[in-house]
């Protein structure tokens, strides 16, 4: 084994008074070598990015702080060197890149700028030199055209492209360390495979100690040596990559990573004949800018939904994935007419709801019903949730009564307790609030759910369980499912059939099953390409 | 409630603004009980020193008592702010949801109108209203709210903004519920918080413009107001200091409690952004 | 498309959309005009009951006060777009000559308001920032409460009061000093005596208004994800401060320091009229007394312009401290 360069012994990290619990981090003890990469694995509130911190020496000052234990790097405890010390290590020997590179870089300065601080600070170089470095670290990031991304700022990048930059800024004075807080969290599957790529080749190049935070086990499995997975603060279990991923020890772990959805496809039940939902030739798109006072044609269009035919069957889960931006939420926007599509049709049985006014909509409405992404924005904060539950039967015509006693029995079937009817959305968390919001879809009765992203805000095993309660439902109800989503694990899991969309387009369509074994687009190959731990599933699925 | 009152109780300035507050309230409610007397009427020696003539604060030119004129002026100053402020919040409201909820050509009208009524310099339109239709209690008020509501407008055409894309207004979309039930149940409610703010702020700010047009000679006539005292002491600033003085601390001791009211509402409604700070 | 034709493509659009707000004042000064008691002539004229009927029928004429409001406002504008406001009996003068020969006076003023408003603001505001919960903060803190919630005219007054009567410091009123006859630098001297008792009666409000908004800025800045980034770069806190956060909190005070301009100059009539400053302020105060309607539109007209062409300004500033900003 390489050399140990960071040594965490007995760490705990005290909370202020009045927080959910005492300690952040509780007797944490971790090691990291040179060229190893380390993943600490948890749920939110798992403690697992404050750690991180604190190697750092960025913990939110002066209401979180170390309340004992040591980090050691090289000869010094990092929790107490002094302050100009501390500076020093930061950015020349430990350095660190953050989830969202979008407000982790300064918005007003240039990228080159922000690259350019780094040498400024921790060595003395000639400008003329400094510029040149900074332009043969973007080179080395894979950025194209690093004459332009110099001077570039952080809103004419992509994500992707961000999160390059983050990279090499980062890796600038090549650090003995490299500390990374989900760096590719908020990055699509096909990019977020990428800087994956990237961080390990830059980890052989300089041979740094990569401590990786992260939520997702398929990232582990792509990147880690070792693993450290964290519970309420506390260590749960530590091992190899191989030994945590296939033979864990600890409950915890075993119930962490039997939530994750796997790639494994579902098989298709039997495909009914009845139609319940049929798209047809569907058109949307958006006009930003240039408009004066609301006249001329706008001065940029974004073509979000273009010639897309969907067929839904009754009892059937259609899938649609895609990437950010790939239109599949604009789709489900215009199936249940949230939006107007330009052009197309949408039958809903045989009637095409495209063309009914708001009014003659109504009636309509009740048939297809949706899920929410966000469980923090799809409750009313100010609505009790008896009156969330209930109100789309009153508005229907229900009688009170009825529709109160519908709204109980929902409350059942979503497995909340019944006194739940007349409390306010922030007394739940967030896959119980999950819950509420599927009551309110199937309080109308609906034959069609369409589900956007409905599990992507929910820890993985709060994941499972909603996963789970959505097809038991879909079971007992008969109903038919639009699903959209990015993950594409997720949608193994739960689709019968998958649409594939990209730039708005649906580039492929087929069974799950075959799809996802066989898939004929070059797009949808490198999706699945992509996916974080496909390796390791597709192990599990041959075992 | 009592949630609400315990997180106000905790900024202990606001506490103390609200005191004096109500300390000023109650000395306006009691006015007539405290000077019965008409505030305009002569009742002493003119210009006498405060503690003097039994004038408490003194006496004006015209031999009328200061502490009587402030007790009175309380009142009017009171109920301009505090009419003023609903009024503009209203059109506000009115303005500002339009704009957000129906996004469009009917927010690009709504918010250049409002546009234009923000860079009107508005203490000058406020003195051109009330010159034009003469001075009285309604048309300062008037003038008050014309000029204060394009702020309202544009928060809460935000806050519209904002909320209408949130995805429970849009589950009351798939539900079949229309606009202005969306409007007027799901939305609004939501963005009371900061309305209730800026509206407390308001009203200090009401206070403040209503003195300075009475100051300007802009006041109602007939009505004891703070402005007013100060507008008819300063010519004689050099010979009776008081005369200008006293209404001036009632007036800044006033809009100082109400700001403070309005930062401890703050700090209570919005418990989020304190404690990011 | 390069920075630079963005921005000037955005300079442009921006000098269109004065032109309908422009517009639209005029239209409403028009019909300001037409509220007023009598018919627009009678405003016209004033109430000094100096014009002849003879020029009172002409007047009606002129401004075709018989044709349909429709085309009596087109006449108005079309009089507005050549600059001709009218007459004041008063002054014995046309309106904009007026209104022009008192604009220096005003400008000076406001031009020291706002470099002291704004500059110690920004100031005092960093300052409580960087000392968050120390006793300077909190002197700063409750500085900017009081004055905030000040009434303009009474810090006038009081200022009289202590400086000029008591201390003798400063002049009471006016821009010069009538008997003496400066000239060269001693004028400059002379006026800068003058200015300085209004100037910061002008600016103590927005004073605190900025040192309120700078704190408050300043301090949501710091809790941007991009200052821990800074940190994490191992940069010093000075750097972090003056380089990272000070631009990124300026922006939301450049913004404020355009809309207040047209709060400013409704304070400067206050202003004006406590200390006799010889500017539009003062001109509007004795407009007003004189019950002079038309110059008071004048100059509420020729205000709103000087508000759009301030905000402008200060768009384009914003421009340059902001690279955000999209041409669309």
């Amino acid at each position: 084994m390489k050399q140990k360069i960071l040594s965490i012994d007995n760490l705990s990290i005290l909370l202020p008074a009045g927080a959910d619990r005492q300690y952040a981090v509780q007797h944490v003890d971790l090691e990291l070598h040179a060229g190893e990469t380390v993943c600490v694995v948890g749920e939110s509130g798992s403690g697992k990015s404050l750690t991180a911190r604190a190697v750092m020496g960025l913990l939110p000052a002066p209401h979180v702080r170390v309340a004992e234990g040591s980090i050691i790097f090289g000869a010094e405890d990092i929790s107490k060197v002094d302050y100009e010390r501390l500076r020093e290590l930061r950015g020349s020997e430990i350095s660190m890149i953050f989830q969202e590179p979008m407000t982790a870089l300064n918005p007003v300065m240039t990228i080159g700028n922000q690259i350019d601080e780094i040498f400024r600070y921790h060595v003395s170089m000639s400008a003329k030199e400094r510029v040149k470095k900074a332009l043969s670290l973007l080179f080395e990031v894979n950025l194209p055209d690093p004459e332009k991304i110099i001077d570039a700022y952080p809103h004419e990048l992509s994500g992707g492209q961000r999160q390059r930059s983050m990279i090499a800024m980062a890796l600038a004075l090549g650090p003995k360390i490299l500390i990374a807080d989900e760096p590719t969290t908020a990055l699509d599957v096909t990019t977020q495979a990428q800087i994956l790529q990237l961080i390990r080749d830059m980890q052989k190049r300089l041979d740094t100690g990569v401590l990786f935070i992260t939520h997702d086990f398929g990232v582990v499995a792509d990147i880690a040596d070792r693993v450290v997975v964290m519970q309420e603060g506390k260590i749960v279990e530590t091992g190899t990559a191989k030994q945590v991923l296939t033979k864990p020890k600890h409950s915890y772990t075993k119930s962490l990573i039997a939530a994750i959805p796997r790639l494994k496809p579902r098989k298709a039940r039997l495909r009914a004949s009845e139609v319940v939902l049929r798209a047809e030739g569907v058109y949307k798109s958006f006009g930003s800018g240039g408009s004066f006072f609301g006249f001329g044609k706008p001065s940029r269009e974004v073509k979000a939904v273009q010639n897309v035919q969907l067929e839904l069957r009754r009892g059937e889960t259609l899938g649609v994935v895609g990437e950010s931006g790939s239109g599949k939420s604009t789709l489900a926007r215009c199936v249940i007419r949230l939006i107007d599509c330009d052009q197309g049709k949408i039958e809903l049985g045989d009637v095409d709801i495209t063309k009914l006014n708001r009014n003659e909509l109504r009636p309509y409405r009740k048939r297809i019903q949706m899920i929410f992404q966000d469980p923090f924005a799809s409750l009313n904060p100010r609505i009790r949730v008896g009156d969330i539950i209930s109100q789309g039967p009153l508005l229907q015509g229900v009688e009170r009564h009825d529709a109160v006693n519908r709204a109980y029995k929902l409350l059942d079937t979503v497995g909340l307790d019944r006194r739940s009817f007349d409390r306010f959305p922030h007394e739940f968390s967030g896959g119980q609030r999950q819950r509420i919001g599927i009551a309110r879809a199937l309080s109308l009765k609906p034959d069609i759910l369409v589900a956007d992203e409905p599990v992507s805000a929910l820890d993985v095993s709060i994941q499972a369980q909603i996963l789970q309660l959505l097809d038991e439902i879909r079971t007992q109800m008969d109903l038919s499912m639009l699903f959209i989503t990015h993950d594409l694990r997720v949608a193994a899991q739960v689709c019968d059939y998958v649409a594939v969309m990209q730039h708005g387009k649906i580039v492929e369509m087929g069974p799950t099953a075959e799809l996802f074994v066989a898939p004929k687009d070059a797009y949808t190959k490198s999706l699945l390409a992509a996916v974080p731990g496909k390796d390791w599933h597709f192990s599990e699925i041959n075992k | 409630m009592s949630d609400f009152w315990s997180r106000y109780r905790r900024n202990y300035a606001a506490v103390f603004g609200l005191a004096v507050v109500v300390l000023i309230l109650i000395m306006a409610l009691t006015a007539s009980f405290l000077y019965p007397n008409d505030p305009f009427r002569l009742i002493g020696k003119p210009l006498s020193e405060p503690f003097t003539n039994g004038f408490l604060l003194g006496s004006d030119s015209l031999g009328r008592d200061v502490a009587s004129g402030i007790v009175h002026g309380a009142k009017t100053s009171l109920l301009i702010g505090f009419v003023a402020t609903i009024v503009s919040v209203f059109i506000g409201i009115f303005f500002g949801a339009f704009a957000g909820y129906f996004g469009g050509r009917v927010d690009d009208i709504l918010m250049r109108v409002t546009e234009i009524f923000q860079t009107i310099p508005s203490f000058i339109f406020a003195i051109l209203l009330v010159a034009i239709m003469k001075p009285s209690i309604v048309s300062i008020v008037i003038a008050i709210a014309v000029v204060s509501w394009p702020g309202v407008a544009r928060l809460v055409r935000g806050e519209f903004l904002a909320i209408k894309n949130r995805e429970f207004v849009q589950a009351c979309h798939t539900l079949g519920m229309g606009d202005f039930r969306i409007m007027l149940r799901e939305i609004l409610p939501n963005c009371l918080s900061p309305i209730i703010v800026v509206g407390s702020l308001m009203i200090a700010t009401a206070i403040l413009i209503e003195s300075g047009l009475a100051f300007l000679g802009l006041g109602d006539p007939n009505i004891m107001s703070w402005g007013f005292l100060i507008g008819a002491g300063r010519t004689m600033l050099r010979s009776a200091w008081w005369v200008c003085t006293f209404p001036g601390v009632a007036i800044l001791i006033t809009v100082l409690a109400i700001n403070l009211i309005g930062e401890g509402l703050n700090d209570a409604l919005n418990p989020r952004l304190k404690e990011r700070q | 498309m390069t920075r630079s034709t963005k921005i000037f493509k955005y300079v442009g659009k921006r000098l269109l959309q004065g032109v309908p707000i422009i517009l639209a004042i005029v239209i409403i000064n028009f019909f300001l005009l037409n509220l007023a008691e009598g018919d627009a002539v009678d405003v016209l004229a004033g109430e000094a009951g100096s014009a002849t009927p003879e020029y009172m029928a002409q007047l009606r004429q002129k401004f075709g006060l018989d044709q349909p409001l429709p085309i009596q406002l087109m006449v108005y504008l079309k009089n507005v777009l050549s600059l001709d406001l009218g007459y004041s009996f008063r002054h014995d003068m046309p309106v904009n000559e007026l209104i022009f020969d008192r604009f220096a006076a005003t400008g000076l003023l406001m031009t020291s308001t706002i470099i002291l408003a704004v500059g110690f603001g920004v100031l005092l505001g960093l300052l409580a920032a960087m000392r968050l919960n120390t006793w300077k903060d909190a002197v700063i803190t409750v500085f900017a409460l009081i004055t905030y919630a000040t009434p303009l005219f009474w810090v006038g007054l009081m200022m009289i009061v202590v400086f000029s009567l008591k201390l003798g410091w400063f002049p009471t009123s006016g821009m010069t000093n009538v008997a003496a006859f400066y000239e060269g630098w001693d004028y400059v001297k002379d006026v800068s005596r003058h200015l300085v008792l209004p100037t910061i009666t002008l600016s103590l409000f927005y004073l605190a208004l900025y040192t309120r908004m700078m704190r408050a800025s300043m301090l949501e800045q710091y809790g941007q994800d991009y200052v821990v980034t800074a940190r994490a770069k191992g940069l010093t806190e000075r750097r972090i401060t003056y380089v990272h956060v000070l631009r990124n909190a300026l922006l939301p005070v450049v913004t404020m320091a355009g809309v207040q301009v047209g709060a400013l100059i409704g304070g400067s009539v206050i202003v004006e009229s406590v200390f006799a400053w010889p500017g539009l302020g003062m001109l509007a105060f004795e407009s007003l007394f004189a019950r002079d309607l038309n110059l008071l539109l004048g100059i509420f007209l020729l205000s709103s312009m000087l508000v759009v062409a301030v905000n402008l300004i200060v768009d384009i500033i914003y421009c340059f401290l902001d690279p955000r900003i999209e041409v669309n």
